[in-house]
């Protein structure tokens, strides 16, 4: 018997498109096998969870006393959501991700990938979706019981389900970050620092270390407040609908003008007012929410085409494998 | 009839060039050459002469800078997603995940090479390496990754398989192993070899393409006509017991070369092998002789520096 000679497998295009995402989940179960035999990372992750939690919910609890007043809805609860759903996944998520590209090419193994019909975009997204279950891991052990034992959960289910979609869209955005900040190393050889400025600068923009938006009376562009334009920014704004998502009482509150039943015991201007925007329910036929799903879509888009261009230079260049 | 062309390069060039070298490092100048569809073409040449480089282009692993590759009639440039899923490209520098055990490793690079495992079994088991399947390849010799690269290789219904160095770290049984095992399973396939071990040319290939440094083709000419330009069958090394002069070397045979104190012999066939040998015994001024049969990779990178006639006349 010859060794599959008579064998065709040559695949049509929609056969094409369904092997791009059997590939994409080969990758990231390949990428999940490998980190979950590095047992003692996934104890350093848990650990520096952990602390990140006891850390921002005593920053939170000092900003909670000055917090009183303000229509900005800063408190120990909000914290506790910067600190742990948010940036705990998207954060732990990026760091894992944008050293793939490093990792293959170090273990030699990028040649045999590329020879195979599996291209970085396919690395980095697999390396994605295996880091997003990690994390996820991470956050359902270490994260959720504090937040269920303090009862910091959506109050209903429009809130849970507005929750999911912003989730949702806050994780393609960083994949499409991730993607753009990974990919250089197709080019560059040593990119840790140019990523952790990366990630630095979308998490400072976001407003995780610090609540930019409570600045607005000192930052007023053109008439309007800076919050009214990093709302538009989308990790930004999903951070700020978490928020507000996970500290009112009911999906109605979003938009009530002044609330006065919030979880952490503030008084809240309503989403809109703060931001400037037009927000109903965050449900799927929300506009904004669309909007912002189309941004992210684009940017998505732009990332896989400068990706797709990279892989291209580094063919050209050699730099593809070399190491 | 014609037969298909599964190779087709015209005035390929390869230059590497990067933001801190503009100008860049040609590796291959001007590469044509055509190789059919069921062939096993044989790449050879100097080292720095770019026949790895060569495999990597034509595996679209480079791009090329110029020139027109046509592979299994796909244009490598345009139509690389499609020649990716018709060859099968297995280099020492080509890696695979070592946390992963064997067969994980088959089971992903089966998912997305759209293959089964069945055709790395089967060489696995002509390998006597199925014991090691659940073992993690960090685990592995040298030897027993270079078999995993090949059965990773040989599991995909590749068209062409193009395979740099593969005998690399394998001990003389196992290369005997993996040649037996693609002269006798490996038919109808097109194969272009780089391999520094003759026997793979003499056995599994029936054309040589030779490459002269700086990335130029010297020639593509078939095993049959290689032998046939053959002065020599065998090579025999000697190392005097003191510096002899050329009057007592022709006493010995006409036909050497002389380099760092060692004498070459290069006797047509057999009976002169002998003869050759029966001297050296005899002369009393040698000290050591090794005899062995002629070295194609080494012959056709002779015939590529212009040095394959030099001996003649020392």
């Amino acid at each position: 018997m010859e060794l599959n000679h008579n064998i065709d497998r040559s695949l049509n295009s929609i056969g094409r498109f369904f092997q791009f995402f059997r590939i994409l989940f080969a990758v990231a179960k390949r990428s999940l096998i490998v980190d979950f035999r590095y047992k003692f990372q996934l104890v350093v992750e848990a650990t520096w969870t952990a602390i990140n939690v006891i850390v921002f919910v005593l920053l939170g609890a000092a900003w909670q006393q000055t917090a009183q007043s303000t229509n900005v809805p800063y408190s120990m609860v909000t914290f506790f959501i910067v600190a742990t759903g948010f940036y705990t996944v998207f954060a732990g998520v990026m760091e894992t991700t944008v050293t793939a590209i490093t990792e293959e090419n170090q273990l030699g193994t990028m040649g045999f990938l590329v020879t195979n019909s599996v291209s970085p975009v396919a690395i980095i997204i697999g390396r994605y979706l295996a880091a997003t279950v990690r994390w996820l891991v991470i956050l359902f052990v270490i994260v959720l019981p504090p937040l269920l034992i303090r009862g910091i959960l959506p109050s209903d289910w429009t809130l849970f389900w507005a929750s999911v979609l912003v989730f949702i869209l806050a994780w393609l955005f960083f994949m499409a970050f991730t993607l753009i900040l990974t990919s250089i190393a197709l080019i560059v050889k040593k990119t840790t620092t140019f990523n952790r400025v990366g990630i630095y600068i979308v998490r400072f923009a976001s407003g995780a270390f610090i609540p930019l938006i409570s600045f607005d009376q000192s930052f007023v562009i053109f008439g309007k407040p800076l919050s009214n334009y990093l709302i538009w920014f989308p990790p930004a704004f999903c951070l700020e609908a978490l928020r507000w998502m996970f500290t009112v009482r009911s999906h109605n509150e979003l938009n009530c003008a002044p609330c006065s039943s919030s979880k952490d015991n503030l008084q809240y201007a309503s989403f809109n007012s703060t931001f400037g925007v037009h927000i109903s329910n965050l449900s799927q036929s929300d506009p904004f929410l669309q909007h912002m799903f189309i941004i992210v879509g684009i940017f998505l888009l732009i990332a896989i085409i400068l990706v797709s261009w990279l892989t291209t230079l580094a063919r050209k260049w050699g730099t593809i494998e070399f190491y | 009839m014609d037969k298909k062309l599964a190779v087709e390069v015209e005035h390929l060039e390869k230059i590497f060039r990067s933001p801190g070298n503009r100008a860049g490092t040609t590796i291959l100048a001007d590469v044509s050459f055509e190789v059919e569809q069921g062939s096993a073409v044989a790449v050879t040449g100097e080292n720095g002469s770019g026949k790895t480089t060569l495999l990597k282009v034509l595996s679209t692993l480079y791009l090329p800078d110029s020139g027109k590759v046509r592979v299994l009639d796909f244009d490598l440039k345009r139509d690389a997603h499609l020649i990716r899923e018709r060859i099968s490209f297995v280099s020492p520098g080509l890696d695979f995940q070592r946390k992963l055990t064997l067969d994980e490793n088959l089971s992903f690079f089966a998912k997305v090479q759209n293959s089964d495992k069945e055709g790395a079994y089967k060489f696995l088991q002509a390998m006597n390496l199925m014991s090691k399947i659940e073992d993690r390849t960090e685990t592995f010799s040298e030897g027993q990754k270079a078999i995993t690269r090949l059965a990773i290789g040989l599991m995909k219904s590749a068209d062409i398989l193009f395979l740099d160095e593969i005998t690399t770290g394998l001990d003389v049984n196992r290369r005997e192993q993996v040649i037996n095992f693609l002269k006798n399973e490996i038919n109808h396939k097109t194969i272009m070899i780089v391999d520094h071990n003759s026997s793979i040319i003499d056995r599994l290939c029936d054309k040589v393409l030779i490459l002269k440094k700086g990335g130029i083709v010297d020639r593509m000419i078939s095993i049959e006509e290689l032998l046939k330009t053959l002065p020599y069958a065998f090579e025999i090394t000697a190392v005097p017991r003191r510096t002899l002069a050329d009057r007592e070397i022709k006493q010995l045979w006409p036909q050497y070369t002389k380099s760092g104190g060692v004498i070459n012999f290069y006797p047509k066939n057999r009976s002169e092998a002998q003869v050759i040998n029966t001297r050296i015994l005899s002369s009393g001024f040698i000290n050591r002789a090794e005899t062995r049969t002629i070295d194609l990779n080494e012959y056709a990178i002779r015939i590529a520096s212009g040095k394959e006639g030099n001996f003649e006349t020392p």
